[in-house]
């Protein structure tokens, strides 16, 4: 197994006027390749900032973030951007889509981010979105679907591209549970087949069980890492 | 599908409108018509020239004609334009006055030829008598006193012949002229031209004053004369006997050259100015004068021309400062 | 990802309509405006225009603008005409007459006397009668607009419309009988007060007696010959005033600016409406910029380049930009078709086009930049935030 995350002594304070406020203190986290990792805790734990910088959309305080072997912030802006857009895979809470686009579409903006032209990344996108079940809705406009539809359409647009990583924040706390635990197995399943590694924020339990590994964090610390069925009982 | 409809009526409405900015522009950069001027107006042939407007006269001056008789014209012979010969008669003034004055002074002619003859009888007969006594032998036949008084009355009656014919010389005199006078009644041309002007009418006054308007005013035709006035600042640059060319106005076609004449050396106010009263002199002249054949050239006396005569170039910092650009 | 910023821009109806709406708005004012002002300004000059065909317009020096009348004195006529690459010169006369008219009313016209030659100077489109019929005795031309209105005759009862002027109709200028023989079209003037044309000779009778008479010098050029240098050839031979036709709009125009405050009200106008279309435009599109701040936040971490933002970000501008200016080029064309026989001064060169171009990119540019500055300014981190 190849270590896709290697995250050693992260350090994240943030200025806010006067006051330092420090977000992560010392995180050393691997993941593996083909791993689901659920950083799990409370509100202000720190998870959010830690998936940022690893996703390379910020910038550590002190310590290393490697990605597939490579160290992100030594990038340029430009090559960082370049990376993002190979590499990473995003799921949002808010699902994020472009209202105005449609389902296919929305699926094909990492393609066309990559230079693809917007026919064939659509095409794409509508490939994609058999994948999670939605061939049907692909001419929909996005705004027109169900929360659990745009979620997953949203799950379809952060593997379009292939990324080795993908992030998802929160991806089932505006779900029911029903819906929740659908998108849940639909990450999953693609994430298997395609090998990649799955960092999952969350803070739903019911999520736990498709996780390989559960870290919990507190005050920007890991407090333990600990298998689904001790995160269960 | 609503969307789309209403972003290509937008495009479509945009493509509309700069079209019409286009169309609008294009109306706008559009040049007016360019008048076409009914007569090409003239132009110059020379480089560097002066232009001038000139006037045509004969070439001897025009004669006014005047009359030595003063008197009620009764017949005018010739009209404006009328061909004249030397001696023709072109206007008539009565002269019934001095007919009735050679009537008179011809029958004083025959009363004084009488009285040389009457003269002439009486001295024949004294004559007739002193031969009769001369021929008497003895001179005591007459007295001494007789015989003297036929001796004188033979030289009275010579003296008294003498006396008739000088006095009928006189009346031959008067006669004489007043058959001048009468033939004075007919003006006749004193050149060969023709009629430029005819001021007079039958029973108008023909004074001998020739302060008024002349009754006529005679043309020679040989050649026309033209005179060009150029003004003062543009004097120097003519040089005597320079090229020139005329143009008729109003047809710009029909020119001629011109030959120097002569150039009347008296500088003198601009008196060919647009005729207003109001009029003020403020300009010299210098007159210069062309001739030309007007057998070729169809122009009348009097009438102005476009005058453009080969000048000197104004020479770079004559006036107003600083050196001419060349132009090409 | 030009499609993508394209879509996001159409997308919302209303705030698209919004920006399309305020650049509408500052394309209308900033076409339609300065096309009143350059359409006035044109007629400032509207009878150098009329007289196409000379080159060169020699005057008194201290003339200022067209309707500034220092007549010369009469000779200078054959020292210009005299002068070196001078093809021919020919005297005008314009002057200002008094006219009385058929009903009995007094108008103040412009008098305009041209070479009873050539007639140069005589206006090019004549509607009714012939240009030759200059020729009669007392007659004179009228230009169209005073035979419709200042020199007709007025009508019996009031509210009925005035009787035009027509051809063979007698005025009385100054006291001069004066008999009209045609109809001319020419360019609207300034003072828009009626133009009579008729021949140098019989405009110096009705006009009221002076010194000098000879107005204008208009001189061809010889062919290839250099304007301005005749120009400056002519000023030092004669002393007098040359310049061409442009320059001499170009001055007429420059007194109007100078002596009139109508550049200064209408630049305040079309500064405002271009104040006004930019904070409309701009705040749209700086507003749609803003919502859309999330969709570009996600974009930016999905790893697009700025670079990209910026074609996105610009395209949109240029489009909206473009369809703002075309549809207030189009409202523009509206007006001027539907004022076009009207009084209303309307006139749209090229040159103004451009110019109003460069106003509305100078609009979506400033509205993009502030969206641009919002866009780059980002971090991308915000996508986690909720």
């Amino acid at each position: 197994m190849k270590i896709a995350v290697s995250c050693k002594n992260l350090t994240k304070k943030f200025d806010s006027g006067s006051n330092e406020v420090i977000a992560l203190q010392g995180i050393n986290l691997d993941v593996m390749d083909g791993e689901l990792l659920i950083l799990a805790g409370p509100s202000g734990c720190g998870k959010t900032t830690l998936i940022s910088i690893i996703a390379g959309i910020l910038t550590q305080t002190s310590g290393t973030c490697d990605v597939y072997g490579q160290n992100i912030h030594d990038l340029s802006p430009l090559a960082l951007c370049t990376f993002r857009s190979k590499m990473i895979g995003f799921v949002f809470q808010a699902y994020n889509l472009v209202p105005t686009l449609t389902s296919a579409e929305n699926v094909g903006i990492p393609l066309m981010i990559q230079g693809m032209g917007h026919h064939e990344a659509t095409e794409q996108g509508r490939e994609m979105l058999k994948k999670v079940g939605l061939e049907d809705r692909a001419d929909a406009f996005s705004s027109t679907l169900s929360g659990g539809q745009q979620q997953r359409v949203a799950i379809a647009r952060a593997l379009i591209h292939s990324p080795r990583l993908i992030v998802c924040d929160e991806p089932t706390s505006a779900l029911d549970s029903e819906n929740g635990l659908r998108v849940m197995s639909i990450l999953k399943d693609l994430s298997m087949r395609e090998k990649c590694a799955l960092i999952v924020v969350t803070h739903d339990a019911r999520t736990y069980s498709f996780a390989d590994r559960i870290a919990k964090m507190e005050d920007g610390r890991i407090l333990k890492i600990i298998s689904p069925h001790e995160a269960l009982e | 599908m609503k969307k789309i409809s209403l972003l290509h009526f937008l495009i479509g409405a945009s493509l509309f409108g700069i079209g019409g900015g286009l169309f609008m522009g294009y109306l706008s950069s559009k040049e007016p018509k360019v008048q076409v001027p009914l007569i090409a107006p003239t132009t110059s042939p020379f480089e560097f020239f002066i232009a001038g407007s000139g006037i045509v006269e004969s070439s001897q001056q025009n004669t006014t004609l005047g009359t030595s008789i003063a008197g009620i014209v009764t017949k005018v012979h010739v009209r404006p334009g009328d061909l004249i010969k030397k001696g023709e008669a072109l206007l008539t003034i009565d002269d019934r006055i001095e007919k009735a004055a050679l009537k008179t002074q011809e029958a004083n002619l025959k009363a004084a030829l009488t009285a040389v003859r009457e003269a002439q009888s009486t001295l024949k007969s004294a004559q007739d008598q002193y031969s009769l006594i001369a021929k008497i032998v003895d001179k005591r036949a007459i007295s001494k006193s007789d015989f003297l008084k036929i001796q004188n009355d033979v030289a009275m009656a010579r003296t008294a012949v003498d006396h008739a014919k000088s006095l009928s010389d006189v009346a031959k005199a008067q006669v004489q002229a007043s058959k001048v006078n009468i033939a004075l009644c007919t003006v006749t041309s004193p050149l060969d031209g023709h009629v430029l002007q005819v001021n007079t009418r039958p029973g108008q006054y023909a004074s001998t004053d020739s302060s008024g308007s002349p009754l006529m005013l005679l043309g020679p035709r040989a050649h026309y004369d033209i005179r060009i006035d150029i003004d003062e600042t543009d004097a120097w640059r003519f040089q005597k006997g320079a090229e020139a060319t005329a143009f008729v106005r109003g047809n710009p076609n029909l020119s001629t050259k011109l030959t120097y004449a002569y150039t009347e050396p008296y500088v003198i106010p601009k008196q060919n100015l647009n005729g207003d009263a109001t009029e003020i002199v403020d300009t010299r002249v210098l007159q210069v004068v062309y001739s030309f054949d007007p057998e070729k050239f169809p122009v009348y006396v009097g009438q102005q021309l476009d005058v453009y005569i080969k000048a000197l170039p104004v020479a770079p910092d004559v006036r107003y400062g600083g050196p001419l650009e060349k132009s090409r | 990802m030009l499609y993508v910023g394209w879509r996001m821009l159409v997308g919302n109806h209303s705030k698209f309509l919004g920006i399309v709406v305020g650049l509408t708005f500052a394309g209308l004012i900033m076409t339609q405006q300065p096309g009143v002002f350059v359409g006035l300004m044109t007629r400032t000059f509207g009878f150098i225009t009329d007289v196409a065909l000379p080159d060169i317009w020699v005057m008194d020096p201290e003339v200022q603008f067209i309707d500034d009348n220092k007549p010369l004195p009469s000779p200078t006529l054959y020292e210009v005409a005299s002068i070196e690459g001078v093809s021919w010169a020919k005297p005008l006369f314009k002057g200002f007459v008094t006219a009385r008219l058929p009903g009995g009313g007094f108008q103040n016209c412009n008098l305009i006397g041209v070479d009873s030659t050539t007639f140069i100077g005589a206006p090019a489109v004549l509607l009714q009668g012939h240009i030759n019929d200059l020729h009669q005795s007392d007659s004179i031309i009228v230009n169209q607009e005073g035979a419709l209105d200042k020199l007709a005759t007025p009508p019996r009862h009031p509210g009925d419309p005035k009787t035009p002027l027509q051809i063979g109709q007698r005025l009385e200028l100054n006291d001069h009988r004066a008999i009209v023989v045609g109809i001319a079209k020419t360019s609207r003037t300034f003072q828009s007060q009626p133009i009579i044309f008729t021949t140098f000779e019989r405009a110096i009778q009705f006009s009221p007696p002076q010194r000098q008479t000879l107005t204008f010098i208009l001189v061809k050029a010889k062919e290839g010959e250099n304007l301005q240098t005749l120009c400056d050839r002519i000023h030092r031979q004669t002393g007098l005033s040359a310049y061409t036709k442009e320059q001499f709009k170009d001055l007429t125009i420059k007194y109007y600016l100078k002596y009139t405050g109508i550049p200064i009200n209408f630049g305040i106008s079309v500064l405002l409406g271009f104040l006004v279309g930019a904070a409309i435009a701009g705040q749209t599109f700086y507003n749609f910029t803003l919502e859309n701040m999330r969709y570009f936040g996600v974009l930016k971490a999905m790893g697009i380049s700025n670079k990209v933002l910026l074609f996105m970000i610009v395209s949109q501008a240029l489009f909206v930009a473009f369809l703002g200016y075309g549809l207030g080029l189009g409202v523009t064309c509206l007006c001027a078709l539907l004022t076009q026989d009207s009084m209303l001064a309307f006139r749209f060169p090229y040159s103004l086009m451009l110019f109003s171009l460069g106003g509305i990119f100078v609009i979506s540019a400033f509205s993009a930049i502030l969206s641009l500055r919002q866009v780059f300014k980002l971090d991308p981190a915000i996508v986690f935030r909720n």
